[in-house]
This record gives C-alpha cells, sequence and structure tokens, in this order.
C-alpha cells in the first residue's frame, strides 16, 4: 500500500536533487534551526515540511531502509528512482506537500494548543462537565487561565469563532476540514487520535497527521486579518529569520559594517555570514552590491546549472568568489531576481 | 473522629477500609508503611492529615509525571489551590516562582529527580515540611518489579531536609521489598498497615493455547466480555497491530505524542471507546472505576506487575474479569526485554577499557553505539562509577537472574492447576481465602451477557463543528 505521506517525503528527496546527504533532511525534518538546515529548506523548496516531522535518527534510518527496501530510493546517490519519481509526482502530494506549513510551525502549534484547550475549556465549564485538558503544556494552560479572566461576552464571541471557523474550513474542503474539525475537543465530544481520524478518511494515520497539519495551517492562511480568532495568535510571530540574525540586521540597518556588527555582537565571521545569508534569504530588498561586486554576480547567474544549487562547481570555476558569495547570489536568484 | 474534616474537604460521608488508621497513625506522628492495592483510597490518607495539623507543606514524591498530573487535577478539582509540582514540565522561572513561594502550599508534587536538585533540597531543608510522601516506594527496591535508580537516593534527601515524618505508600510489596523500602528510606520503628491484595470482585481466568490461535481468540473474547476492557501487550508495535484488529478499539503506549495520548486517555474515561490496547506504560495514576474486563494478550514481566495491572478492573466493588492468554514460549519476549535493559558484557568490558585508557563518559555512547538518554546506558555509567568491572559483570548477571526467577513466577501462574487466587495471595505471603466464582481451576466462570455498543455513525465535519461549539 503507498500512502500519500510516503509521497510527500519522496518530493522531498527529490528536490533535494542529489546535491544534499541525508543527513541534511533529518535536519529539515527535525527543524533543526542552523544555518546550513535553513538554508538546504529554502533552496530546495523544503520549508513546508521544516519541522513538521520530529523523529529520533533511529526511525528516520528505518524510513530510509524502508523506502529502498520498496525499490524507491537509491541511497547511495539518495536519489529517487523511477518508480519512487513516479509515486512522488502526482498532483495531490505536491498539494498536501506545500501546505504543511513548517516555515510557520510555532506559530501554527502554539495557536492551536490555545484554542484548542480554551474550546474545550470553556465549553466544558458551560456544560458543567470535569475534563482532562487534551494539551499539556503549562505556557498555553496559563495563556487560556489569564484569557478567561478578562471580562468578555465568550458565549458571543464562541459564536463567532465557530463562524469564522466553519466560513475557512469551507474554503479549504475535505479531508482537511475533517481532520481539523475532528481534533477539537468539547465538552462531551473528545477529539480523535489520528488512527481514528485515518479510519474516517481511509488513509494511514501518517497521511491523516499531515492533513491535519495542512488543514491548520491553511485556515490561518485564510482567515481574515480581522477575524476574532487572531487574538489566538497574539505575541506569536511568523518571521522565518532566526532571533539572532533578526539582531544583526537590526545593526546593519543602522548602519553598521560587517566588521562592526561582528566587533560589536562579538560573534565568528562565519556566523555573520550566516546571518547575512538568511537575510538574502528571507527580505524583500537587499543590498546584493555591497558583498558582492555586480561582474560576479552576472558570472554566477550565467554559470549556474538552471535545476541545481550545488556552490562547488561554480566556486571551482571561478576561483575569485567565497561560497559565501555565491550564497548570496543564490539567494536572490531563488528569489526570482536576475542579474543578467 | 476525623469525619467532619473528611466530610468538609473530600465530601464523603465515611472512611474506606483501613483508612482511618493509617490516617490516624500519621496523626500521632509516626512513619508509615502502608501497602494499599490500587483504588483503595492512598492518596486521601495522606492528605486528610494536612488539613487536621496544619503544620507546614506535604511533599509528595512521585515517579511519574502521569501520575502527579492527575492527582493534581483531582486536587484542583475539589477546590484546593494550594497545590503545586516540580517535574520537568515547569520551566526554570517557574520552578523558582515555587520554591521562592513554598509557604503558599499545602501539598508539593515533585520527581526524584527533582528533590535531589541542589537549590530544591536546600529550599526543603529551610521549610518546615509536616510530612514526606514516598509514592510507588517499591520503585526504592531492587527486589521490586520497578526498580529505579533515582529512587536510590531518598534516604539520603529525607535526611538533608531534615528527616520529617514520612509515609511510604504503594500497591504492592512481598516481604523482602517491605524491609527494603523500611531499611533504605530510614524508618523509624514504622507502624506498618498491609491491606489484603487479594481483590474478590476480580474472577482469574487463564487460557493456554497455540500461538497462532491467540488472535482469534482474543476478538472472540472481546466479544465476550463484559467491557470497558484493557488488553496489555508487551510491545508498542503489537498494541498497534491488536487495536487495529479490534473493533471499537484505540491502542495506548509512550511513543505517542502527549496530545494522542491525552485524547485516547479522555476518550476511555468517558466510555467513548470501549477497549484500551496498551503497553505497561498505561494504567498508573488512571482513575477510571467501571472497568470491567483486563487481558492478558503477553505475559507480564513479573507477579507485581500482574497484580497492579489487573487492578484497574472493578475498582467500583462490581464484578469484573482478568483473563490471561498464555501460548507456549510466551516468556520469550519478555527475557528478550529484560536482556535489553542491560548492558552486554562486550559492552561493559569495552566500557571498562575505553575508561581506563582515558575516553570520557561523554564519548562512550557514540563507542558503543548507544543513546546517551538510554536507560541502559545510564546503569553502564553508575556501574562504571561505583564497581569494578568484575563486580559489575556480576551484578547484572545476578540482577538478570532474578528478573528470570520472577518471570519464571509468572509463568507458575499461568501453568498451575490449582487455585489462582490462592497462588497470588501466597506469593504476597497471604491467607488463602475461599469464594464463590474464584478461578477458573476452582469452578467455571460465565461472563454475564454484555450489551452490544453502537456506535454512532460518523458525522459531516459541519454538524460535528456545531456539536462542539453548542450550548444547547
Amino acid at each position: 500500500m503507498v500512502h500519500l505521506a510516503d509521497g510527500v517525503l519522496l518530493l522531498a528527496i527529490k528536490r533535494l536533487n542529489g546535491e544534499r546527504s541525508e543527513r541534511s533532511l533529518y535536519h529539515v525534518l527535525n527543524g533543526k534551526r542552523s544555518a546550513t538546515t535553513l538554508q538546504d529548506a529554502f533552496f530546495y523548496e523544503l520549508e513546508p515540511l521544516f519541522g513538521q516531522f520530529p523523529q529520533t535518527a533511529y526511525s528516520y534510518e528505518s524510513v530510509l531502509k524502508q523506502l529502498e527496501k520498496r525499490g524507491w530510493l537509491d541511497r547511495k546517490r539518495f536519489r529517487l528512482t523511477e518508480a519512487g519519481e513516479l509515486l512522488a509526482s502526482p498532483e495531490s502530494v505536491e498539494q498536501l506537500f506545500k501546505r504543511l506549513g513548517g516555515e510557520r510551525r510555532d506559530y501554527n502549534a502554539t495557536t492551536w494548543k490555545r484554542l484548542s484547550l480554551f474550546v474545550q475549556t470553556f465549553m466544558s465549564k458551560e456544560h458543567a462537565r470535569t475534563f482532562y485538558p487534551v494539551q499539556a503544556d503549562r505556557p498555553a494552560e496559563q495563556w487560556v487561565k489569564q484569557l478567561l479572566h478578562l471580562d468578555r461576552d465568550w458565549k458571543a464571541l464562541m459564536r463567532t469563532f465557530h463562524q469564522e471557523i466553519e466560513q475557512a474550513l469551507e474554503q479549504i474542503g475535505d479531508p482537511y476540514a475533517t481532520a481539523v474539525v475532528y481534533r477539537f475537543t468539547g465538552a462531551f465530544e473528545t477529539g480523535l487520535t489520528y488512527e481514528q481520524i485515518a479510519s474516517l478518511l481511509h488513509v494511514d494515520a501518517e497521511t491523516a497527521r499531515l492533513y491535519f497539519l495542512a488543514g491548520w495551517n491553511e485556515l490561518l492562511m485564510v482567515l481574515p486579518d480581522d477575524a476574532k480568532l487572531r487574538g489566538f495568535t497574539y505575541g506569536l510571530s511568523t518571521d522565518r529569520m532566526t532571533y539572532s540574525a533578526r539582531e544583526s540586521y537590526e545593526l546593519f540597518l543602522k548602519g553598521y559594517t560587517f566588521q562592526q556588527v561582528q566587533a560589536k555582537r562579538c560573534l565568528r565571521t562565519s556566523t555573520i555570514e550566516d546571518h547575512v545569508v538568511e537575510m538574502a534569504m528571507y527580505l524583500e530588498v537587499f543590498p546584493l552590491e555591497q558583498f558582492v561586486p555586480m561582474e560576479d554576480v552576472v558570472t554566477i547567474e550565467e554559470l549556474r546549472h538552471p535545476d541545481s544549487w550545488a556552490l562547488k562547481p561554480i566556486f571551482e570555476k571561478m576561483g575569485r568568489v567565497s561560497y559565501f558569495q555565491i550564497r548570496l547570489v543564490f539567494a536572490r536568484l531563488k528569489r526570482g531576481e536576475s542579474f543578467v | 473522629m476525623y469525619e467532619a474534616t473528611l466530610k468538609r474537604v473530600f465530601g464523603y460521608e465515611s472512611f474506606r477500609p483501613g483508612q482511618h488508621d493509617i490516617i490516624h497513625a500519621v496523626i500521632e506522628g509516626q512513619d508509615v508503611l502502608a501497602v494499599m492495592p490500587t483504588g483503595a483510597g492512598k492518596s486521601l490518607t495522606f492528605q486528610l492529615p494536612s488539613y487536621i495539623k496544619n503544620q507546614g507543606l506535604t511533599v509528595i514524591v512521585s515517579p511519574l509525571l502521569s501520575l502527579i498530573e492527575d492527582q493534581m487535577l483531582h486536587i484542583r478539582e475539589r477546590g484546593e489551590r494550594g497545590v503545586a509540582r516540580l517535574t520537568s514540565m515547569e520551566s526554570a522561572e517557574e520552578k523558582q516562582d515555587i520554591i521562592n513561594h513554598l509557604k503558599r502550599y499545602r501539598f508539593l508534587y515533585l520527581s526524584p529527580e527533582q528533590l535531589a536538585v541542589p537549590y530544591v533540597t536546600r529550599a526543603l531543608a529551610n521549610v518546615k515540611i509536616q510530612m514526606l510522601v514516598i509514592d510507588e516506594a517499591h520503585c526504592i527496591s531492587q527486589w521490586g518489579h520497578e526498580f529505579r535508580p533515582e529512587y536510590a537516593r531518598l534516604g539520603e534527601l529525607r535526611k538533608q531536609i531534615g528527616s520529617p515524618q514520612c509515609m511510604a505508600v504503594t500497591a504492592t510489596a512481598p516481604e523482602g521489598v517491605k524491609q527494603d523500602i523500611i531499611e533504605k528510606l530510614a524508618l523509624f520503628s514504622p507502624e506498618q498497615f498491609v491491606h489484603s491484595a487479594n481483590r474478590p470482585e476480580i474472577r482469574l481466568l487463564v487460557e493456554r493455547l497455540e500461538k497462532e490461535k491467540k488472535l482469534e481468540r482474543l476478538k472472540e473474547l472481546i466479544q465476550a466480555i463484559p467491557k470497558p476492557a484493557v488488553v496489555y501487550t508487551a510491545t508498542r508495535r503489537e498494541a498497534e497491530a491488536l487495536a487495529f484488529e479490534l473493533e471499537d478499539a484505540l491502542f495506548y503506549h509512550g511513543g505517542m505524542s502527549t496530545e494522542d495520548r491525552r485524547l485516547v486517555q479522555s476518550q476511555f474515561l468517558r466510555d467513548e471507546v470501549s477497549v484500551m490496547v496498551c503497553t505497561s506504560a498505561f494504567g498508573m495514576g488512571v482513575n477510571k472505576d467501571n472497568v470491567r474486563s483486563v487481558v492478558h494478550f503477553q505475559l507480564p514481566a513479573t507477579v507485581e506487575a500482574y497484580m497492579q495491572e489487573i487492578g484497574r478492573a472493578g475498582r467500583d466493588g462490581q464484578p469484573a474479569f482478568a483473563v490471561l492468554l498464555y501460548a507456549d514460549g510466551d516468556e520469550r519476549i519478555q527475557q528478550f526485554l529484560i536482556d535489553g535493559q542491560y548492558p552486554k558484557d562486550e559492552d561493559m568490558r569495552l566500557a571498562y577499557f575505553e575508561r581506563e585508557n582515558g575516553t570520557s563518559l561523554a564519548q562512550l555512547p557514540r563507542l558503543l553505539r548507544m543513546n546517551e538518554e538510554d536507560p541502559k546506558f545510564l546503569l553502564l555509567k553508575q556501574l562504571l562509577t561505583e564497581r569494578s568491572l568484575q563486580e559489575a559483570l556480576d551484578w547484572v548477571k545476578e540482577r538478570k537472574r532474578d528478573r528470570y526467577r520472577q518471570l519464571g513466577q509468572m509463568m507458575d501462574y499461568a501453568l498451575i492447576r490449582t487455585c489462582r487466587r490462592d497462588y497470588l495471595l501466597r506469593y504476597f505471603s497471604e491467607q488463602t481465602v475461599d469464594q464463590e466464582e474464584c478461578c477458573d481451576v476452582c469452578g467455571p466462570i460465565p461472563f454475564p451477557d454484555t450489551p452490544q455498543i453502537v456506535r454512532k455513525n460518523v458525522t459531516e465535519w459541519k454538524i460535528r463543528l456545531t456539536q462542539i461549539f453548542s450550548f444547547e
């Protein structure tokens, strides 16, 4: 039996194009916030998966073994076989993949914890039912507790929440809507596990889990900006940049040079370089010329093979530019800019 | 004598058997060792004295997060705010806040690891502690079936916080374990209360069959026995596979996400699902009175574990059933699991050799291809600091032999042709009892007719969403 969730993983391997290692994907799946992993996710379009498959090295190994055994993966080259390519190609795999929301994973997950716990707590109190909290998360618990102390017409607000969720899910449709709704716990209905949702939807549990992640991510995406539910995202950010990179960025904004930023923050050159790469990846506007002479930018763009984000061939051909500089140019190219 | 407090604080009219005497001893200031079966109302015996004496903090050490959570939930449910916990779940700030305001609290729950944290120990040494309670005290004994190395330091820690009055509670403790508890915690001529391990409402059954027939038989059995029911297996994978085969069943094991575990427990507690298939991770601390049957698809590792697991059934005092399915060779799975809990001889030799040649402890896991969090590795680390290689090898060998012996005693339960209740009671050094509907050896045990639960059909998501948000 082939499941959609298998397809999603295969598509990830396909996108890595044989240019990155098994380890690289492992770190992306676990959401490691290191420069290399952030760059891998960015260049190979794996951001939707970022951190959405937390697992141990041991279970990752057994997943890969499985894929190899079923004849879908060539582990030596870390590329898909023809059969694997076929499974990674359906439109449905692509659709699910791009909706997973890994780049906003903390934002999505925290919002879910808060809202689901709030709904359960409030509805149980309304119906005078004792309950067993579905979330064992202290920050979420405290957040909900504080919220309930606010003097609001909660009943009216709950009706609004209900409408907003329904309208958003109508736009997204099934199977996503079912996967999201059945995770909620009310006063009388306990949410379903992924196995149970899987049997409702006639898929495997892992696919059901991905439907939930995708459905919830989409819900937050399509929710209007003035929706009352947005209150549950209070204080959360969808920013992809790491906190440390943002600090460096703010110094650059104040007009400090690379050396001054480095001196002020007492960090290694390579660390500041990683921060600059993050800026090049995530910022709308980036002063590329400050870091790479324009003629080199053009040469790099011309030398790059259209399907590849490998740095080494360019580095070897050019000789005079650093990996750091190639990364910066690649980041802007990846964002759709062109300098030729 | 304490009924007024019982009524005022807990809302109960009367004590359950045995509770009053324990409470009395506690209030008199004695050290206490209480062996009470699960569900007999242990927690009340250390909570109520706090309201009568009002002489400071009651500190409760408990090994499992789920246990702590469950008890806190119950305390808060009855309106008591003065309860806090220190576990791995709290942030550093939260911990600091609790430590800074210990006087606010009546009850403090913590894991043994947290009690051993120096600033926690110091803080506790500086407040008035009415009593130190060691829950699941059998974990202190290497003779017990759930020995926990973190429990070994509790005696010393008790001293460090000023040797407060101490109460050790456990559900199961044969003689050797009891002696160990008293010694290790340095209990001072403790009053001992031992409730009979017998649970007359539970009928005991064993079915011997061929391995290939077990699954089929389990399916029939689940149709026939009264529910809610718990099915115990040995491994996570098997729990998942069986839940898939059975109707209206969910699995539960330690490898699931917290949220899913909570959903499963909640569904089971509310009778939204009638069969729970689980590993031994399920149970400790789950208060569900109306479990009617416990089925063991695999042999547990010890008789104590078995008693504790079947003890989840019939807590409401109504008839309940404990069925063990046994096929020849089933014990091999437990043997395998036991072996997996101890480092192999060659790994131990390698570790000692490397240490002697200056390899650091931090490098060992990679050399041995072990996870540094693996309990096996933690044990090895402890052995390295405390024993020579030969002593360590002997120690492991002896421990394994003990565990095999205990497993043998569990096998005997499945194989004997005499009264099973008698066997279990003798194991706990108790007298035989005579009762109707005892076990399958004493006479036939019929299952009562049980109405088959019909589950609601799947509803469309919009209807479900409306139900969740309904104020009707």
